[in-house]
């Protein structure tokens, strides 16, 4: 087992090293090998209450945050752990945003609620109008459908960091035009 | 594997972040450095006063606010990437911290404390704070905009060693320059910024350094 870490830690440690000097095909495999890595590592700190989406999806996030993060490495230190160090991080912000969700309030008595106050007077054809096809169709699948944002930046065609600008951007012009 | 793909297509040349010397060299160094010339300059006025260089305990309390500058630094640095995790600066940091405010109780002048008390109420002694307070937030800027680029694994831990850092920066500065030497007035205009931005830090850090 020993031996078996102490390899994928060199080959890892070695296409890393290409990767540093622009090799895709390196680093497309160093980031392979990564996935199945930080996998492990999720597998081991959830236990096997994810479900497989889930875990799909949390393993693409803390991929993403390697590749964007991958300048933080120091060559003087082991990776796995700074993989799975990532891997934690990831999985704990991912735990406390979703703990961060509202919570749906079961209502003791039959009293209709309200819950949807001025939502009627916004007009969303209207303002989902005044976005390109392109804005709509990611606002859509990210804030309607509830996409992810690898997922849908790989349908669309975009970089992931792209699919964060534009729903930002999004957002703030949506904000604006909506009536208070 | 469509992300993998799409992640290495995106792929450029790329340098890992600056190690510990360089960074220490570019952040810390020439600040200090300006602050010990500036401590220089200073010393004909201090000698007004009675102080010098030589003194025993004017050495030892600006040697132990280096060291706490130096050693949050450090902690700062690491707590920055995700695979270091020495514990050693921070325990020197807060070692040297703490030996500096038992200094300050012990020399404390308990009797006279009210009367004190009135006299730092005052605008002008006050000034301490306010310099230690707008260097430490410049400083945590420029600490916190460092960060951003790097991985911290507790965003708020590394906004409570900029906080140090940057506020121990300010008081090696004033502990030099400063012409009060009363004990009360190091713990109210001294202490207080750094405590104040030590509370602060971390939460904005909480907000900003995430990723």
């Amino acid at each position: 087992m020993l031996k078996k870490t102490a390899e994928i830690e060199q080959k890892l440690r070695a296409l890393f090293q290409l990767s540093m000097n622009g090799d895709e095909v390196a680093y497309e495999s160093f980031l392979s090998m990564v996935s199945a890595v930080v996998r492990r590592n999720l597998v081991y700190l959830a236990g096997k209450q994810l479900p497989g989406e889930v875990l799909e999806e949390l393993q693409q996030e803390v991929v993403l945050s390697i590749h964007q993060k991958k300048h933080t490495y120091s060559l003087d230190r082991p990776l796995l752990p700074w993989i799975s160090a990532i891997a934690r991080y990831r999985y704990i912000d991912d735990y406390r945003q979703k703990k961060r969700l509202p919570v749906i309030v079961e209502w003791l008595d039959d009293t209709p609620v309200d819950t949807d106050v001025g939502a009627e007077s916004i007009d969303w054809e209207e303002l989902l109008a005044q976005l390109t096809p392109q804005q709509r169709e990611l606002f859509v699948k990210i804030k309607v459908e509830g996409q992810s944002y690898v997922q849908t930046a790989s349908d669309m065609a975009v970089s992931v960091p792209a699919a964060k600008v534009g729903i930002h951007r999004i957002m703030k012009l949506l904000k604006d035009k909506v009536p208070r | 594997m469509n992300t993998v793909k799409s992640l290495a297509s995106e792929l450029r040349p790329f340098k890992t972040t600056e190690t510990l010397s360089v960074f220490l060299a570019k952040r810390f160094l020439p600040v200090l450095a300006a602050f010990v010339f500036l401590s220089f300059m200073m010393v004909n006025k201090k000698e007004i006063l009675g102080i010098r260089w030589g003194e025993g305990m004017f050495l030892l309390k600006n040697t132990l606010w280096v060291t706490v500058a130096l050693a949050s630094f450090v902690a700062f640095y690491d707590s920055a990437f995700p695979q270091k995790a020495r514990r050693l600066p921070g325990l020197v940091a807060m070692s040297a911290l703490g030996v500096l405010l038992g200094l300050e109780f012990f020399q404390l002048n308990y009797g006279q404390l009210p009367a004190e008390l009135h006299t730092e109420m005052d605008l002008l002694r006050g000034g301490c704070g306010v310099i230690i307070s707008a260097m430490s937030i410049g400083y945590w800027w420029m600490l916190k905009n460092w960060a951003k680029q790097t991985a911290p694994r507790s965003p708020g831990m590394t906004g409570l060693w900029a906080s140090i850092a940057a506020s121990t920066a300010g008081c090696v500065l004033m502990q030099a320059v400063c012409w009060q030497e009363g004990t009360l007035h190091i713990l109210l205009w001294h202490f207080l910024p750094l405590s104040l931005a030590s509370y602060a830090g971390p939460l904005l850090a909480k907000k900003w350094l995430r990723w």
